[in-house]
C-alpha cells in the first residue's frame, strides 16, 4: 500500500465547549499508482483528512502510514523531510510563492528535496503545462488556471510519489479546471499516487475510486463511479447524517 | 464615520499597533529635543552656543527621521489594507470618503500616539536634557522639564508629519482600482508616482543649491567660513538623505540583485529564499530598508562632514597638533535620538508587515521547508538587508564628503576628504540585531505550529 490510514479521528474544543469530531475513525487505504477521491458536503472533514494524510496535521488519534512510513512516529523535522522528498501538493488557491517567478516555483521542492532541476527539466515540464513564455512572470501576473498548472508543474518536477489536491479546480472555470485535470491525471503512472479532495463530480468520477465523506465519517465508497451515482450516494449519507442527528 | 474609523483601526490592531508605539517613542524624543532647545535659552551666552550647535542638528535630523519613517510606515499600512479599502470601494464607497477614513485614521493614530508619548516624555525630557548637558561640559545647573507650550507644539508637530506622511497613501486609495485589489492578494508593484517625482526634482533642486552654496562660500575668515561649510554640509546630509530614501527600494533592489549573487542557489537554499524574498519585498514595499538606511545615512554623513572639518581646521592650524578635534560625545548626542527613532522605526515595519510574512513562512513549511532552514531564511534576509543598508549610507555619505571635499579643498588646498565608516558599521550592525530579532522571532514561535492553519490566517 502506498497510503494507509486506521482509525483516524481528528477533533479539537473552542473555549471550553463541547468538543468537535471533525474526523470520526476513518480507515482507508490507497495502492501505488492508484487515485482517490474523497466527496462529501462543505464541512464533512475532507480537507482535515487530506492534512492528516499528508502529515500537515496529526491527528489526534489513529496512525497514517505513508510509503512504509508511521507519520506519528516522525518528530517535526522528520515530517518536513518527509512532504519535501515525497509529497506534492496541488490547493484549491495555488500557494505558489509570490516573492519568486514561474521557473523558480516550478523548481522550488526539487531544490528544498536536494535535487536541483536543471534548466531544460524546467523548460520540459514549462512545455508540458503549456507556460513556457511565462517562466519569467510572478504568480500574481498570472490567471487563475495558469497559476494552478504552474503547481501541477511542480508536482511534475518534485517526482512526488503522494499528491495531496484539495479542490483542484475549486477556483477555475470549466475549461480551465478540464485542462488542470487532464494534467493531474495524465501525471499518474505506477510510481505516483493521488488523494483528491473535490466538490466537482465530473472530477471526482475520473479517479480510481471515491470514498463519500459525511460528518467525519466513510458514508460510501464507490468504484467508477458516474458523477450522477456521486450525487446520489453524497444525498443520501447527507440524509443518513440529519437522521442520525434528529434521532440521537 | 467615527464609528467606521475606530472599528477598523481596531479590526487592524495588527498593522497599526506598532506604527502607535513608534509615535509615542517619537513624541518622547521630540520632546525632549524640544526641551533642550528651550533650556538653551536659560543658559549663559557661551553655554548657550554649545547647546544651540547641539539641539538644532538635532532636533532637524529627529524630524527628518520621524517624517521619513512614518511615511514608509503609513504607505505601508495603506498597501495592507488595500482589500478592506477595495471591498467599499466596491460596495459603492467614494474613493474620496475612502480617503477621509484613513485621515481620520492617521489623527487618531496621532492623537493616541501622541497621549502615550506623553508620560514617556516627561520621564525622559529631564534626564536627557541633564544628560547632554554633562556630557558636552556645560556646567550651568539648569532644571529642565518640557513646557507645556513644549508638549503641545511636539504633539501637534507629530500629528503634522503623520498627516503629511498620509497624503502618499491618500493618493494611492484614489487611484488604485478596487477590483484589482480586491483579487490579486499580492502588494501590487509601486510605481513613481507624480507627486514623488515632483518632490524628487524638487529636493534635488535643493540638494543642488545647498551644494553650489557650499562650494561657491568664500568670504569671511577661515573659522567663520568653516563652521558655515559645516552647517551646510548637514543640511546637506538632511535633504540627500530623504531624497534617496524616496527611491531606495529601486536603488537597493539593484545593488541586492548584485551582491546576493555570490552565493549560489545550489549552496543555500536559506540564502536563495532570502534573495528573493528581500527583492520581492523592496520591490512591492520598499520600505523595510527606509528606517536602517536613514540611520546609517545619517551617522555616516554627520561624521563624515566633522571628520573634513577636523581636517580642514587642522590644515588652517586651527587645531593644536595633537589633539584630536572631535568632540565624539557631541556628536552622538547629535546622531543619539535619530539612531534610537531609526532602529525603532526599523522594527515597526517589520511587525506591520508581519501577516503578510507569516503566510510566506506557512507556505515553505507546507512544501516541506523545515523550520531550521526558515528561521535560517530570516535572518540571512536581515543581513541583507542591514548590508545593503549599510552600503547605501555609505555612499550617502561618500557624496557628502565629495562635495564638502570641494567646498574645503577651494578654502585650505590641505583638507582632505574624510569618509567615516566606523559609525555607520556600528548602527548597521545594531540594526541587523533588531531587523533579525524582529523577523526571526516570530518564525520561531511558530514552531509545532500546523502550517495549513497558519495559511488559513
Amino acid at each position: 500500500m502506498s497510503l494507509e490510514a486506521r482509525d483516524l479521528s481528528f477533533g479539537y474544543s473552542l473555549h471550553r465547549r463541547d468538543p468537535v469530531h471533525v474526523l470520526r475513525a476513518v480507515s482507508l487505504s490507497v495502492a501505488a499508482g492508484e487515485s482517490l477521491a474523497v466527496v462529501g458536503p462543505s464541512g464533512s472533514g475532507k480537507s482535515t483528512l487530506l492534512h492528516c494524510l499528508s502529515g500537515l496535521r496529526a491527528p489526534t488519534h489513529g496512525s497514517v502510514v505513508a510509503l512504509g512510513t508511521e507519520l506519528s512516529s516522525l518528530t517535526e523535522w522528520g515530517r518536513s523531510r518527509f512532504r519535501r522528498r515525497s509529497v506534492g501538493f496541488v490547493f484549491q488557491d495555488y500557494n505558489l510563492i509570490p516573492s519568486i517567478n514561474v521557473r523558480d516555483n516550478l523548481a522550488l521542492p526539487a531544490l528544498f528535496a536536494g535535487r536541483a532541476a536543471g534548466r531544460q527539466a524546467v523548460a520540459d515540464i514549462a512545455a508540458d503545462i503549456g507556460l513556457s513564455s511565462r517562466l519569467r512572470h510572478r504568480p500574481d501576473e498570472l490567471s487563475g488556471g495558469e497559476r494552478q498548472r504552474v503547481a501541477i508543474g511542480r508536482v511534475l518536477l518534485s517526482q512526488a510519489e503522494l499528491v495531496f489536491a484539495d479542490e483542484p479546480t475549486g477556483a477555475l472555470d470549466t475549461s480551465s479546471g478540464r485542462v488542470v485535470l487532464d494534467l493531474l491525471f495524465g501525471s499518474l503512472g505506477p510510481e505516483r499516487t493521488m488523494v483528491m479532495v473535490t466538490h466537482d463530480l465530473d472530477a471526482a468520477a475520473r479517479a480510481d475510486r471515491v470514498l463519500v465523506l459525511c460528518d467525519g465519517s466513510v458514508h460510501a465508497e464507490l468504484t467508477s463511479a458516474t458523477p450522477a451515482a456521486l450525487w446520489s450516494a453524497i444525498e443520501t449519507a447527507r440524509a443518513d447524517s440529519v437522521h442520525t442527528s434528529v434521532g440521537a | 464615520m467615527a464609528g467606521l474609523v475606530l472599528r477598523t483601526l481596531l479590526q487592524q490592531w495588527r498593522v497599526w499597533i506598532s506604527l502607535l508605539l513608534f509615535l509615542a517613542l517619537a513624541n518622547a524624543l521630540l520632546v525632549s529635543v524640544g526641551a533642550l532647545v528651550e533650556v538653551a535659552d536659560r543658559l549663559p551666552v557661551r553655554e548657550q552656543r554649545i547647546v544651540r550647535n547641539l539641539s538644532t542638528p538635532m532636533s532637524g535630523m529627529a524630524s527628518v527621521a520621524v517624517f521619513v519613517i512614518t511615511s514608509s510606515a503609513v504607505s505601508l499600512a495603506v498597501q495592507l489594507q488595500r482589500r478592506p479599502f477595495a471591498t467599499w470601494k466596491l460596495a459603492g464607497m467614494s474613493s474620496v470618503r475612502i480617503a477621509g477614513v484613513l485621515v481620520s485614521q492617521l489623527i487618531v493614530l496621532g492623537t493616541v500616539g501622541g497621549a502615550l508619548g506623553l508620560p514617556l516624555a516627561l520621564l525622559v525630557a529631564p534626564r536627557f536634557t541633564s544628560w547632554v548637558l554633562q556630557a558636552n561640559a556645560v556646567t550651568a545647573i539648569v532644571d529642565a522639564p518640557a513646557s507645556t507650550l513644549v508638549l503641545l507644539s511636539t504633539w501637534a508637530l507629530l500629528i503634522g508629519i503623520l498627516l503629511l506622511a498620509g497624503l502618499q497613501g491618500v493618493g494611492s486609495i484614489l487611484r488604485v482600482p478596487a477590483v484589482d485589489a480586491v483579487l490579486s492578494a499580492e502588494v501590487v508593484r509601486r510605481r513613481p508616482t507624480a507627486f514623488r517625482l515632483t518632490l524628487s526634482l524638487v529636493m534635488s533642486a535643493a540638494v543642488l543649491a545647498v551644494a553650489a552654496g557650499m562650494v561657491g562660500s568664500a568670504s569671511g575668515d577661515v573659522s567663520s567660513r568653516l563652521g558655515l561649510l559645516v552647517g551646510l554640509a548637514m543640511l546637506l546630509s538632511l535633504l540627500i538623505i530623504p531624497l534617496i530614501a524616496l527611491h531606495v527600494s529601486r536603488i537597493a533592489a539593484l545593488f541586492l540583485a548584485a551582491w546576493t549573487w555570490i552565493v549560489p542557489r545550489r549552496w543555500s537554499t536559506a540564502w536563495y529564499l532570502a534573495r528573493r524574498g528581500c527583492a520581492f519585498r523592496l520591490d512591492r514595499v520598499g520600505v523595510s530598508l527606509v528606517p536602517l538606511y536613514v540611520a546609517v545615512a545619517l551617522a555616516n554623513s554627520i561624521y563624515t562632514v566633522f571628520e573634513t572639518a577636523d581636517s580642514a581646521r587642522r590644515a588652517a592650524g586651527l587645531v593644536p597638533a595633537g589633539e584630536h578635534g572631535i568632540n565624539h560625545s557631541g556628536v552622538w548626542t547629535i546622531l543619539g535620538p535619530t539612531v534610537v527613532l531609526a532602529i525603532a522605526g526599523t522594527a515597526t515595519v517589520v511587525v506591520m508587515a508581519a501577516r503578510e510574512r507569516a503566510r510566506e513562512r506557512a507556505l515553505l513549511a507546507v512544501g516541506g521547508v523545515s523550520h531550521r532552514s526558515i528561521v535560517g531564511a530570516v535572518v540571512v534576509e536581515a543581513f541583507m538587508y542591514a548590508v545593503t543598508a549599510t552600503f547605501l549610507g555609505l555612499l550617502t555619505a561618500a557624496a557628502v564628503s565629495a562635495v564638502e571635499a570641494e567646498a574645503f579643498g577651494r578654502l585650505e588646498a590641505g583638507a582632505r576628504p574624510v569618509l567615516a565608516v566606523a559609525p555607520g558599521l556600528a548602527v548597521g550592525a545594531g540594526g541587523f540585531c533588531v531587523l533579525a530579532a524582529a523577523l526571526a522571532l516570530p518564525a520561531a514561535l511558530e514552531h509545532g505550529r500546523a502550517a495549513v492553519d497558519r495559511l488559513a490566517r
